[in-house]
């Protein structure tokens, strides 16, 4: 329950009152970058330099006058925040230390390398749809429209926290399906074994608690969205329906999760809890919940990780709402959990259907 | 028969041999006992009888036929009463019979009825709003027995429903499987305790080590044994050479001290007290209270084992 209604509400006042103390300048000040010239790359200069914050003032001051080895000095002696430089065709970005400029920074960054990927990968894979992409990829985009829609401090650049709140709750209904499988499962406790003489068929009783479940959390889930859209003021934009959606189809596999990781993971209540705790944090890990560049490096390095990880596909929902605007994306997303979800509820199944167990 | 179990063995994983080739009967319409000390296979034979447990070998049949964990049709004629509480500490006294009541019986106006009859029979219609955690051991149990035999089941099993209950509440759980007995329900009933094995069963069959070592109604199972009487008397000057002028009487094979008192055993017949008091005239021994027992199930499991049941 504390998972569920509580903590979620907390967290996200939190939040609230973290970002809220900081000032829309703060978040909104032009940012002096640097690229290293013998680095310099024409079409990321021109991208940085068409961003705009208000109609006169640019969101990046671009300077590519100093080599690697001068910026590298004038880090050191913290005159600059960070610099950019290519190695091996990659771009990097480097700092001292962490800061919102830096993140704002970075943030572009991550968006640019991924626009040139998704150029490359169309025109590798159908180069008649390159204009069409191209011709989106000439509108200013999301990240521009967000550092422009600077009327609510609260949201813009920090409501990505408030969409990985929303996805952490989700991923707390977790703690619901391994209850679920907790009081079936014979060899887990002496309630489950009671449970398991009944005459009562357990593809029923999941079926029966995984809707209890799914209807508390739910609500739970709704209640966070609610506090945080009419309480706190945080704008989700104009998709606060599909928000809802991704939330319910998020709870079914925080559900399906907890569920399928009780049912394969043997031993005590508190060896489960702790094994559910630890997993659901270390996937959360993985999707960026904590840090959103844990996610770009898995999805770079790892993808196939990224698509059989439930945690990751839900942000990604909520992110497609968020960067790209992109349903395409974001219905995708949330096709792969119910996939996902079918599979781990099946396997639940079959793992305590009928089962007779070594001791209980 | 309402229960078979014939030649069943099973081994734990740890290598613990809980049953080895553990058969027996249970008859409609009896209290079945199963008794025997801690581990020794009482709760695991059950726990198998149930489907809980997969076992090596041998065959178990319920009403006839063979029990597997999808047989929900036999199932649904069995009431469980476990050893470990097992209640949901969320819900209420009435929502919890009704709960698993729930579970046997989907009707939910013919529930309703048999789960005030529940309440009534446990006598737990003052707590019926009281969670769990606000009843005492013996309300706890009582509770844990309304949540098994709700749905009105012809098996019932209970598995050492009396742990951990004050006295009260024991005779009052002990007239309520009584009482379902006499409404028609076949009992089966697992304990280390010997009194109340004695005070309810029919039959029983006596336990250890995973084997059936002894069986038969509490009559047959006292005259299986050689001794008859025990008495125990209190001598005020104890000593040593007591012991053999007391061993010399016919048909006592042992007497022993046991703190103050000397304990006489002796074998079937009539009872040894006049010659006992006879030795302890002759020789001015001077004695104080006495007192002379028949054989209980511990003494037949004692002669059996060599050991208590209790240890």
């Amino acid at each position: 329950m504390f998972w569920t209604f509580v903590f979620p509400l907390c967290l996200g006042t939190f939040f609230y009152l973290g970002f809220g103390n900081l000032s829309n300048d703060n978040i909104l000040s032009t940012v002096d970058v640097y690229i290293a010239s013998e680095s310099k790359e024409e079409q990321l200069v021109n991208q940085m330099k068409v961003i705009y914050i208000s109609e006169d003032e640019p969101l990046f001051q671009v300077n590519t006058e100093y080599s690697q080895d001068q910026l590298e000095n004038k880090l050191n002696d913290n005159e600059i925040i960070g610099y950019i430089y290519t190695k091996d065709g990659e771009i990097i970005y480097k700092i001292a230390e962490n800061g919102l400029k830096q993140t704002i920074t970075k943030s572009f960054l991550d968006s640019y390398i991924q626009v040139n990927d998704l150029i490359l990968s169309v025109s590798t894979s159908d180069p008649s749809k390159l204009p069409v992409v191209l011709a989106d990829l000439s509108n200013p985009g999301d990240y521009l429209e967000v550092a422009k829609s600077g009327t609510n401090p609260k949201a813009n650049n920090f409501i990505i926290y408030f969409y990985a709140l929303i996805a952490m709750a989700c991923m707390f209904a977790s703690y619901w399906g391994m209850g679920l499988v907790n009081d079936i499962q014979a060899d887990v406790s002496p309630l489950a074994a009671r449970v398991s003489v009944t005459p009562t068929h357990k593809l029923k009783l999941i079926v029966l608690y995984a809707l209890a479940a799914l209807t508390l959390h739910f609500i739970g889930n709704l209640g966070l969205i609610v506090y945080l859209r009419f309480v706190l003021n945080v704008e989700f934009a104009n998709n606060i329906g599909l928000i809802i959606l991704a939330s319910f189809v998020g709870t079914i596999s925080g559900i399906t999760l907890g569920a399928f990781l009780s049912s394969i993971i043997r031993g005590s209540i508190n060896k489960k809890e702790g094994m559910i705790t630890t997993i659901s944090m270390v996937l959360s890990f993985l999707s960026g919940l904590m840090n959103v560049d844990v996610k770009y490096l898995v999805t770079k390095n790892a993808p196939i990780l990224g698509y059989l990880n439930p945690a990751n596909l839900l942000t990604e929902a909520f992110y497609s709402l968020y960067y790209y605007s992109d349903l395409g994306k974001y219905f995708f997303n949330l096709l792969l959990l119910s996939i996902l979800s079918v599979i781990m509820i099946i396997v639940t199944f079959l793992r305590i259907r009928g089962n007779k167990y070594d001791s209980i | 028969m309402i229960v078979k179990l014939e030649n069943v063995t099973k081994t734990y994983k740890s290598g613990v041999k809980a049953l080895h080739n553990l058969s027996y009967e249970v008859r409609e319409g009896e209290i079945y006992g199963l008794l025997g000390p801690n581990g020794s296979g009482k709760t695991t034979s059950i726990n198998c009888l149930l489907s809980l447990l997969k076992f090596e070998s041998g065959n178990i049949e319920i009403f006839g036929e063979k029990m597997t964990p999808e047989r929900y049709d036999i199932k649904s004629k069995i009431g469980v009463v476990p050893q470990n509480v097992a209640v949901f500490e969320e819900l209420t006294v009435y929502e919890n019979i009704d709960y698993f009541c729930g579970l046997y019986v989907p009707d939910q106006s013919k529930r309703k009825q048999l789960v005030e009859e529940a309440i009534d029979f446990v006598s737990l219609n003052d707590y019926r709003k009281f969670y769990p955690k606000k009843l005492s051991g013996g309300l706890i149990r009582r509770l844990n027995i309304a949540c098994g035999i709700a749905h009105k089941p012809s098996l019932i099993i209970f598995d050492e429903p009396t742990v951990a209950v004050d006295p009260q509440s024991r005779n009052k759980i002990l007239e309520g499987i009584l009482k379902l007995n006499e409404q028609g329900a076949t009992i089966i009933y697992t304990s280390h305790y010997m009194e109340e094995v004695e005070q309810i069963c029919d039959y029983i069959v006596i336990m250890d080590k995973g084997e059936v070592i002894k069986h038969g109604t509490k009559e047959e199972l006292k005259n299986s044994i050689s001794l008859g009487e025990t008495i125990e008397i209190q001598v005020l000057d104890p000593k040593v050479e007591y012991l053999d002028l007391i061993k010399a009487i016919p048909n006592v094979f042992e007497c022993y001290y046991k703190e103050e008192m000397m304990v006489v055993k002796s074998g079937k017949g009539k009872t040894n007290i006049p010659q006992v008091l006879n030795v302890l005239s002759l020789n001015e021994i001077k004695y104080g209270k006495m007192y002379s027992s028949l054989p209980t199930l511990n003494d037949v499991f004692l002669e059996i084992t060599g050991k208590q049941l209790r240890d």
